[in-house]
């Protein structure tokens, strides 16, 4: 698991360098990669590890520890850096060019190269709403929110009884059903997704 | 157990087999099989004049358009060979029958009334360094010479018994059938075009005959035990469901009788009814016994098929985390590229670049720390040899991780369809059992009813005390019938499961004869089909009995079913299964070399796949067997891709028999045109033609 968190951090720096993004901090990571796990059973694929309820967030220790042994290898590189007053590095990473050739060598991969297309369309389908808004979308992740509005703490379900995916399908089903407009491929579904999270409606419901 | 019991288990056992199987294995039979080499054919109807012909090791052509006499000539070595020598097979019902590998009468329509004397068929051949000649009448079943080591047999009575047990002696067979059935079932592919492959039941036979021969009497012997109580049994209640048959009859006589009285007449009819379904429910028992079985075998298969599947994909699983581990480290277990500066200024210069101190000790420090193996700072071991996996070992590695997957995920597949199959077989036997256990209730109280029905109607009828005595002889002999299929059924059990045993001993021999036969296998079928194939060890159940036999696996599936096949992989891949086999028995008895006969293959071939063919022959014959092919010129480049290889025009000459020259042409096949089409084929594969 902890080479699958490392791939799929450099993946995340790739797509994000990819989409014009000067880079992303550990909680920016955190939230992306929680997103993506969350609706990564739209491809039927299990993403293998989980995230937790933190203090700032969806969380995962591994996670949490990639950016910097990317670094210290130099597959990607620290921009911003300092120390926070808690003693915590406080940096935004971005990829290097040995980065971005590591990944082309993993993604050979049969395994390895869908993982990396499902991280580039979610980073795709939220950089329309701009990297600030990504951390805000996924506070707003429905099984996240559902345990939060309940001060429940641990592992965060996207396996079984995953809301999101529940989330998804009862939206495109009320636009089919109203507006008799089909949701066909996976990108339309994400969209229709992240808009309704953007929009705030979740919480006022 | 029973003193009954053990009678029978004891009755049952063959004496000393597993012994005797041990010893048998001890000696070093170096068998051999005979290598032809001329072959003088005269005064057949087909062919102007005398055919000589000398058969080379390597390829020995047979060319010649239809009705010229290929299978005629090819017939006639295997007369010369094997006479009208038989061998038992069971036909399609089941049944036992014996059939000749020439038919007795294939050359007597063949043959002028005035050559009926002088019609003949003389072959040379040798099996190891002996040689042996032998002329026989093409018209009566007659050996006309015979000379073995250059010395005439002669003075003998029965000529024909004599050379069958020298040449079996020769060859070390244990009888001349067992020789007459590899020579038909694995030497020669003919028109009939009957695949060994998928045929387990000679396959078996082949491999116990040629590789596994201390096995043969003993799973011979007690398969043909199992066959025998099975149809001693059958027979029985047969007998048995005729003299119920005779009770009911005399039944309905006697409610018709005029001295049997309302109630009387009621009461045989409920009897009459009442056999019907005892014999009814008794027939769907058995048969429902005979299913359960056969269901319970499937599921022992299936769950042994499963444990197979599990450890294969322990096995992948293990070897896809070794490939991951070794991937992934070439990316994130290098060392950090900063360490190897910050060690290098450390020990050139005694300068610290974490903190920026700067002191002489320092330069012994980071010596000392190189020739430690230990980080700087932490202390930790390190590899300073490791660097990162270059781009093309990666590549390798990450094909193979994406074979592997591949193949792991489609043992999960066939793990899937496994565990339906397991369950569909299961709820089958629960069925099934359910469906007995209800039967044989019904059964016991038919049972007793019928005994007290018989009893009243016997009353009622009011005869005169002999036709109870006959009824009650009738009743008596039914239960001795019943005893005797009791007992017959449960000495079935024991020799079943006798059998089953040896088998399971033969199945591991088997499995261990494949290590070697698939390389050879793979070998010449892979040149046929470009992709690599293997054999895997199987056990189907024919008539209740096990039966272990080897079918092929290529493009990751494997092919049990003929069906499973186009109409040319069917014939090559058998082909190349028998090559395989041919070769094993060489390496296995010091190199001796023997013969194969191919008839018309490039029938069956599709243009792709005809010089695959060809090379495939090729391979086979430069192991120094004869391969004896016949073809009617139809495919260019079949025979363009052997001929290529038959070195010169002289030599491909003498390895051909060409029967355009010595058979009776039709009228279509002499025109003009079709010999100028014969001489350009010829021409093309370059053999001089006399005309």
């Amino acid at each position: 698991m902890e080479q699958q968190a490392l791939s799929d951090v450099l993946f995340a720096l790739v797509s994000a360098r990819d989409h014009g993004m000067p880079g992303l901090n550990r909680t920016a990571l955190q939230r992306l990669l929680f997103l993506t796990a969350a609706v990564y059973p739209l491809t039927g694929g299990d993403w293998g590890y989980g995230f937790s309820i933190a203090r700032f967030g969806p969380f995962n220790k591994l996670v949490n520890q990639a950016a910097d042994q990317l670094a210290l290898r130099g597959l990607c590189e620290f921009r911003e850096f300092g120390v926070n007053t808690d003693g915590n590095i406080r940096a935004i990473y971005r990829v290097t060019a040995v980065g971005i050739a590591q990944v082309r060598r993993i993604t050979v991969l049969h395994s390895q190269k869908p993982r990396f297309e499902w991280i580039n369309t979610v980073t795709s389908a939220l950089d329309i709403y701009g990297s600030s808004v990504i951390s805000k979308i996924a506070s707003k992740e429905p099984s996240y929110l559902d345990m939060r509005s309940r001060n429940q703490v641990g592992g965060i379900p996207l396996m079984v009884d995953n809301k999101s995916i529940a989330l998804i399908e009862r939206l495109a089903a009320d636009l089919k059903k109203r507006f008799n407009v089909d949701t066909e491929s996976v990108m339309e579904k994400l969209l229709l997704y992240f808009d309704f999270l953007s929009s705030g409606l979740l919480e006022s419901r | 157990m029973t003193a009954g019991g053990s009678s029978t288990a004891a009755r049952d056992q063959p004496c000393n087999h597993a012994k005797s199987r041990e010893d048998q294995r001890q000696v070093l039979r170096n068998m051999l099989l005979p290598r032809f080499e001329h072959i003088v054919v005269q005064r057949l109807t087909l062919y102007r004049g005398k055919i000589t012909h000398a058969i080379q090791p390597g390829v020995n052509m047979v060319i010649g358009g239809n009705g010229v006499g290929k299978t005629t000539f090819v017939n006639a070595i295997l007369f010369a060979l094997l006479g009208n020598a038989q061998y038992e097979i069971q036909n399609l019902a089941g049944k036992s029958e014996r059939v000749s590998v020439v038919p007795s009468d294939f050359f007597k329509g063949r043959v002028e009334p005035e050559d009926e004397n002088d019609a003949k068929v003389t072959l040379k051949f040798s099996i190891g360094r002996h040689q042996i000649e032998i002329s026989r009448s093409l018209f009566r079943p007659q050996i006309l010479a015979l000379k073995i080591n250059g010395k005439s047999i002669s003075g003998t009575k029965d000529k024909e018994e004599l050379y069958r047990r020298q040449l079996s002696k020769l060859m070390k067979f244990d009888d001349f059938e067992h020789f007459t059935f590899v020579a038909a079932n694995l030497l020669v592919f003919d028109e009939a075009r009957h695949t060994l492959i998928w045929d387990p039941e000679r396959q078996n036979r082949v491999i116990r005959l040629l590789f596994l021969t201390e096995f043969h009497s003993e799973l011979s012997l007690l398969s043909d035990k199992v066959t025998t109580l099975d149809t001693t049994s059958r027979h029985k209640s047969e007998t048995r469901k005729d003299i119920r048959r005779n009770i009911t009859r005399w039944v309905d006589s006697q409610k018709n009788a005029q001295g049997l009285s309302d109630r009387g007449k009621r009461l045989a009819v409920e009897l009459a009814q009442l056999e019907q379904a005892l014999e009814d429910t008794e027939t769907e028992i058995s048969s429902i016994e005979s299913n359960i079985e056969e269901e319970t075998e499937h599921l022992q298969q299936l769950l042994a098929g499963a444990d197979q599947l599990e450890a294969e994909k322990l096995m992948a699983a293990k070897e896809l985390q070794r490939a991951e581990a070794k991937f992934y480290a070439g990316i994130y277990d290098t060392l950090p590229p900063e360490f190897l500066v910050v060690l290098q200024t450390l020990m050139n210069q005694g300068l610290c670049q974490v903190c920026g101190a700067s002191h002489g000790k320092l330069k012994d420090l980071g010596q000392k720390l190189k020739r430690d193996g230990k980080c700087l700072v932490c202390r930790s071991p390190l590899n300073y040899s490791a660097e990162a996996t270059s781009e093309s070992v990666g590549d390798k590695v990450a094909a193979e991780i994406n074979n592997l997957r591949e193949h792991l995920d489609k043992l999960e597949q066939k793990q899937r369809a496994s565990i339906d199959a397991q369950a569909v077989a299961n709820f089958q036997v629960s069925t099934l059992q359910q469906r007995l256990s209800k039967l044989l209730k019904r059964k016991k109280i038919d049972d007793v009813r019928t005994g007290e029905l018989r009893i009243q109607v016997q009353k009622l009828s009011g005869d005169d005390g002999s036709e109870e005595a006959w009824l009650r002889k009738q009743k008596e002999e039914i239960d001795k019938l019943t005893a005797e299929i009791d007992d017959l059924n449960k000495r079935r059990a024991t020799v079943l499961e006798l059998l089953k045993r040896v088998n399971n001993d033969f199945t591991n021999r088997l499995t261990k004869v494949n290590d070697n036969l698939t390389p050879l296998f793979s070998q010449f079928a892979s040149k046929f089909l470009g992709v690599q194939c293997e054999l895997v060890v199987g056990t189907v159940s024919r008539s209740r009995k096990p039966l272990s036999y080897m079918f092929p696996r290529f493009a990751g599936k494997e092919r049990t079913n003929i069906s499973e096949v186009s109409e040319s992989q069917r014939f090559f891949i058998d082909q190349a299964f028998r090559m395989a086999l041919i070769t094993l028995f060489s390496n296995l008895n010091h190199g001796t070399t023997t013969f194969f006969i191919v008839e018309t293959p490039e029938g069956s071939l599709d243009l792709a796949y005809e010089r695959n063919v060809a090379q495939m022959y090729l391979d086979f014959a430069k192991r120094g067997h004869a391969i004896i092919v016949t073809s009617n010129l139809n495919s260019s480049n079949f025979l363009q891709g052997l001929y290529s290889h038959l070195g010169t025009a002289r030599t491909k000459k003498t390895r051909t028999l060409d029967l355009l020259e010595h058979g009776r042409l039709s009228d279509v096949q002499g025109s003009d045109r079709m010999l100028a089409e014969f001489e350009k084929k010829r021409r093309q594969l370059g053999i001089t033609s006399v005309k």
